[in-house]
């Protein structure tokens, strides 16, 4: 055998199948050819279809995932969008139910929060009142001092009735209370609260000048206002401005905005703070409220930087504060050192 | 399918040659046809589709072959398994003997061996699937005939004595 196959080696170019030259070897491959394929091709065509049809369903399968998730994608970006919309909405157009979710507005307001329907003032950033609850007389005038050492005089309905403060600043003035006072207070506001408005103060914020700005629901409008102690500084109602010469159609407007922002009006609520004011006559209706006089009485009043003489009577220094800073609003600036401001004579 | 029924037969001998476990050749084959069914238009010229099913298979056996090195040699329960349909007893006696002395063969010398011999490839088929040179198939298959033949020498030997 061994010859045989030294023979194929010498003939390698002449290899032929079958042919190795051994005879045993070449019967055994013969054998093996003969055998039965293990797999015919009638069952490659089976296997080949069967492919073919899982083909066609994984197909099916894969595009029915793709287009359900596309459905489902883009019923999840509607309604999100539909959510984020209705959003946007209540912001421009506040309900009661969705400003009570309402914090964050902008820099400078009150927030509010509501739990049964009245609103609590909150605190913001750095500008905290301590409230002293020091009474000042039988007249239950109570003075609160802020950190900022201003100094603001509020009646027994916490309404602020003087600020000592004189810069008018952009920054946010916010106020801050026990919750049991604001709610006690903003329960009072709330019964006495006219029908046109609903029940939540959307936004308010205070100015160094005492004055306030805020946004109010009036009769399903957007209204707009700021209000000093002199009055009305601009009204919107829809966006749209009103003029100064139609603020008395607006009186329970005015009267609803001086109420919630809790600031005396010196003179008529709908009056208009920028027109030249009458200082005698808010200074008279000022000592008519604080009871130190009474309506239509004749009376004297001398008013300087470190005294308040009524009829003659030196008032306590509390009071004069508060007199001079209910001159300072009504004027626009403070008593200058060395002034004098008099009502009547002096017997 | 008109490109595989030609090579059907080439390939399913080539598999059953070397795989010794019968289920085992069948699902290399089915591997190897839905491979080549599956990347189809990977094909450019119908001339190739048999280097392309060639070298699937040939790939499909060497991962089998190492994993089921990692696992399980090659033992005489495995060889039992390796049935043939011949009516014969002596020629499937033959059959195995002969699968069991191309499995000890290197692989270097049994591809071209199994590929020429049973697949019934030409020397420059062999050669552009191996990518080796025609005298390089042709001298391997000239060692691969020569161990062969020992190793059946010596089997015939061993049973002899």
């Amino acid at each position: 055998m061994k010859k045989q196959f030294n023979n194929d080696l010498i003939n390698i170019n002449n290899l032929e199948k079958g042919k190795t030259g051994n005879a045993d070897l070449d019967k055994a491959f013969a054998e093996m050819n003969s055998s039965p394929l293990i797999l015919v091709s009638e069952e490659v065509g089976y296997i080949v279809d069967n492919a073919m049809v899982s083909d066609v369903t994984a197909s099916v399968i894969k595009n029915t995932i793709i287009l359900g998730g596309a459905v489902l994608a883009s019923a999840i970006f509607g309604w999100m969008y539909f959510q984020y919309n209705s959003h946007q909405k209540a912001i421009r157009y506040p309900k009661k139910a969705q400003v009570k979710k309402m914090i964050p507005f902008e820099q400078n307001k009150i927030k509010l929060s509501s739990s049964n329907g009245n609103s609590n003032v909150s605190s913001e950033e750095n500008y905290i009142i301590t409230e002293s609850n020091n009474k000042v007389n039988s007249n239950s005038i109570i003075t609160s001092t802020k950190s900022t050492n201003q100094t603001l005089v509020h009646d027994v309905n916490s309404n602020i009735i003087s600020d000592n403060s004189t810069k008018k600043t952009n920054a946010a003035k916010t106020l801050s209370k026990t919750e049991d006072q604001s709610n006690q207070h903003l329960a009072e506001d709330s019964k006495k609260s006219n029908s046109n408005f609903s029940k939540t103060i959307i936004t308010q914020r205070y100015f160094d000048d005492g004055s306030a700005k805020m946004t109010l629901d009036y009769k399903n409008q957007p209204v707009r206002i700021t209000i000093n102690s002199r009055g009305i500084e601009s009204l919107f109602i829809n966006s749209e401005e009103v003029a100064p010469a139609y603020y008395y159609l607006y009186d329970d407007l005015a009267s609803e905005a001086f109420k919630r922002a809790k600031i005396e009006p010196l003179a008529l609520p709908t009056n208009d703070a920028n027109a030249k004011p009458n200082i005698s006559a808010m200074m008279t209706g000022a000592l008519v409220r604080r009871a130190l006089i009474t309506n239509g009485e004749e009376f004297s009043f001398e008013l300087t930087s470190s005294t308040a003489i009524l009829n003659n009577t030196h008032l306590n220094s509390d009071i004069k504060k508060d007199l001079l800073q209910v001159y300072q609003n009504a004027f626009g600036s403070s008593l200058p050192r060395g002034g004098k401001f008099i009502i009547g004579k002096q017997k | 399918m008109s490109l595989y029924n030609p090579l059907h037969e080439r390939l399913v001998r080539f598999v059953q040659t070397i795989v010794w476990d019968k289920e085992e050749a069948r699902d290399i084959v089915s591997e190897t046809i839905l491979a080549s069914y599956e990347n189809f238009d990977k094909v450019k010229h119908h001339e190739a589709f048999l280097y392309y099913l060639f070298t699937i298979a040939k790939r499909k056996m060497n991962r089998r072959y190492v994993q089921q090195k990692r696992q399980t040699p090659w033992t005489d329960e495995l060889n039992d398994k390796a049935e043939d349909s011949s009516p014969d007893a002596l020629k499937q006696l033959q059959v195995k003997e002969l699968k069991d002395a191309i499995s000890h063969l290197p692989e270097k010398y049994r591809e071209p061996l199994v590929l020429f011999e049973f697949s019934g490839l030409t020397i420059k088929e062999i050669a552009k699937l191996t990518q080796l040179t025609e005298n390089g198939v042709k001298s391997r298959l000239v060692r691969a005939r020569q161990q062969l033949s020992q190793i059946l020498d010596g089997s015939l030997h061993e049973k002899t004595i």
